[in-house]
């Protein structure tokens, strides 16, 4: 489990992440939401490691990340938005990688790279962005690691590749880790994430599971507009609304509606879901 | 201590961390130790070409391949080059985003790591480098008779003038030398992000100015004639032990140097963030 109580970070003057408090259970899959710049990445670099925590705590596992001590660089795997080339044949490079890692599955990465219609004797350095980005995310899902995180993964992927992306999530990773996904194409991660964190400037809107979402708000896709609307957009053959959801009906979360909602009215929101 | 320092994890790591070295320097480390046959081809060419050595061909003589002096003379002012660029070739990735971030989140503990990097850099990468220079050497005055005795073979001190000898023979000059400079552009090539050698050089350059602006301004605070008179007494009774003084001090100027090297090396991992 990971907790992060009053977490601050700062770039000089500029105040990025402010009194961010939560926890990260085993078994979900969070889907970490935000516009550009809020800190998505800087909170993931923070929760493995890359960064030192400059207010507030994290503990993984009871553990401070930035001790990068093996035992937990081996239970986690972080993977950036952008990844380097290296000059190395994808299958030797996560042979090698993943001989530092007791539950490497390295049929598992031939099994993903093959899914992803990718070449494991190709060298790394020789492949294009969505190839690279496909041998490090094979990569990543075969280490079988309790912690994952995820930066922007399905940019660089084309239309296939994103379906083929969220079927690997589904299919190869285990019931009990704990996959935070950094994302502002709140589309391609549709269906698959599961509790969902969006984070403004200096604040956490919202950390709520699909069913929390679902027994607070609801996803209207009628053709009449709804005047308690907190979002609405107009959509081929009717429209999409999100409002409270007084009468506890039943439907089903449109992610960017919610995050769309979710800015337009934060106090509304952060009520509704306060615990 | 398993969790700092795991004996198995960091014989899988040092094997790891020499083959990436290799593959990342392996043909940069080959033009350097190859370059006693490279040097001999580029000197033979202009040998023959001028200063008659064409026209003694072509009546029957032969033309002498480079003296000991000259390849010891290309031999210093190649490792000079080697030691202050290949640190930043092996390591200075870490201190880039992309690369960096992978190396760090590697499960290795920090202490494998930085263990491995010392002994690839201060010990494996020179001594290596020595021996294939030296053997390169050694062939090249095999095959060609006239170039004389191999650098290896040679009593470095021979070629220079006595002052050199204050440290021992020319192997651990040579040695103390390699590993006092590679610990010192190891730690530029992980504090500077870009231009890591050429920053480096002028952070020297500019701690040699401070350090001489600062000595100079105490030494003109001095009372010359009582210093001058103390010292030279020192010297008259211990002249049979100057040598070896003068060794003791320049060993333990240099040991605390690389350890003190070494220290911010560590703490530079340590608090490296990406």
């Amino acid at each position: 489990m990971i907790e992060i109580s009053d977490l601050a970070f700062s770039y000089g003057n500029n105040l990025v992440l402010k009194g961010i408090s939560t926890t990260l259970e085993e078994g979900k899959i969070y889907g970490l939401l935000g516009e550009n710049g809020v800190g998505k990445t800087t909170l993931l670099t923070l929760l493995c490691g890359l960064k030192k925590v400059q207010s507030g705590r994290i503990l993984t596992d009871g553990e401070n990340p930035f001790d990068r001590s093996a035992s937990l660089l081996e239970k986690q795997y972080y993977l950036p938005d952008e990844v380097a080339p290296v000059n190395m044949r994808a299958g030797k490079f996560a042979r090698e990688q993943g001989a530092f890692r007791k539950d490497y599955d390295h049929d598992k990465f031939l099994s993903l790279m093959e899914e992803f219609e990718n070449d494991p004797s190709r060298k790394m350095s020789q492949m294009s962005a969505g190839q690279l980005k496909k041998t490090y995310l094979s990569f990543a899902i075969a280490c079988n690691c309790k912690y994952l995180f995820l930066d922007e993964p399905t940019n660089g992927l084309d239309i296939p590749s994103k379906s083929q992306f969220r079927n690997a999530i589904l299919k190869y990773t285990s019931d009990d880790s704990t996959i935070v996904i950094s994302t502002h194409q709140v589309k391609d991660l549709e269906n698959i994430i599961d509790p969902v964190i969006i984070l403004d400037r200096r604040d956490v809107l919202l950390n709520a599971s699909l069913q929390e979402i679902e027994e607070k708000l609801f996803f209207d896709y009628g053709n009449v507009l709804h005047p308690e609307s907190l979002y609405s957009e107009q959509l081929p053959g009717g429209f999409i609304q999100v409002y409270p959801n007084k009468e506890g009906k039943e439907s089903k979360t449109d992610i960017e509606a919610l995050f769309n909602a979710t800015h337009a009215h934060k106090d509304i929101i952060k009520g509704l879901f306060k615990k | 201590m398993e969790k700092t320092f795991n004996i198995n994890r960091f014989g899988k790591y040092f094997l790891y961390d020499l083959k990436s070295r290799w593959s990342e320097l392996g043909i940069f480390f080959l033009v350097f130790a190859l370059f006693p046959f490279i040097f001999y081809l580029i000197y033979m060419i202009f040998a023959t070409l001028g200063g008659g050595g064409l026209l003694e061909l072509l009546y029957g003589g032969s033309v002498n391949g480079p003296s000991l002096a000259v390849r010891f003379a290309v031999f210093a002012v190649l490792t000079a080059v080697f030691v202050i660029v290949f640190p930043a070739r092996a390591y200075g990735f870490i201190t880039d985003k992309k690369a960096g971030s992978d190396w760090l989140m590697l499960p290795a503990s920090r202490g494998e790591k930085f263990f491995s990097m010392m002994l690839i850099c201060l010990v494996v990468i020179p001594v290596v480098y020595l021996l294939g220079y030296g053997l390169s050497d050694w062939l090249l005055c095999l095959m060609d008779k006239s170039c004389g005795d191999s650098i290896a073979l040679t009593n470095v001190n021979k070629l220079t003038d006595d002052s050199f000898q204050l440290i021992g023979n020319g192997i651990p000059l040579l040695l103390a030398w390699m590993v006092e400079y590679v610990s010192v552009f190891l730690l530029g090539s992980l504090i500077f992000k870009k231009w890591k050698t050429g920053y480096t050089i002028l952070a020297l350059f500019a701690i040699n100015a401070a350090l001489t602006t600062f000595f100079a301004f105490a030494m003109s605070k001095l009372d010359f004639s009582s210093v001058g008179e103390y010292v030279m007494n020192w010297i008259k009774d211990h002249a049979m032990k100057l040598d070896l003084y003068a060794n003791l001090w320049v060993d333990a100027g240099l040991l605390l140097f690389v350890v003190g090297c070494g220290i911010w090396s560590w703490f530079r991992l340590k608090n490296q963030q990406h």
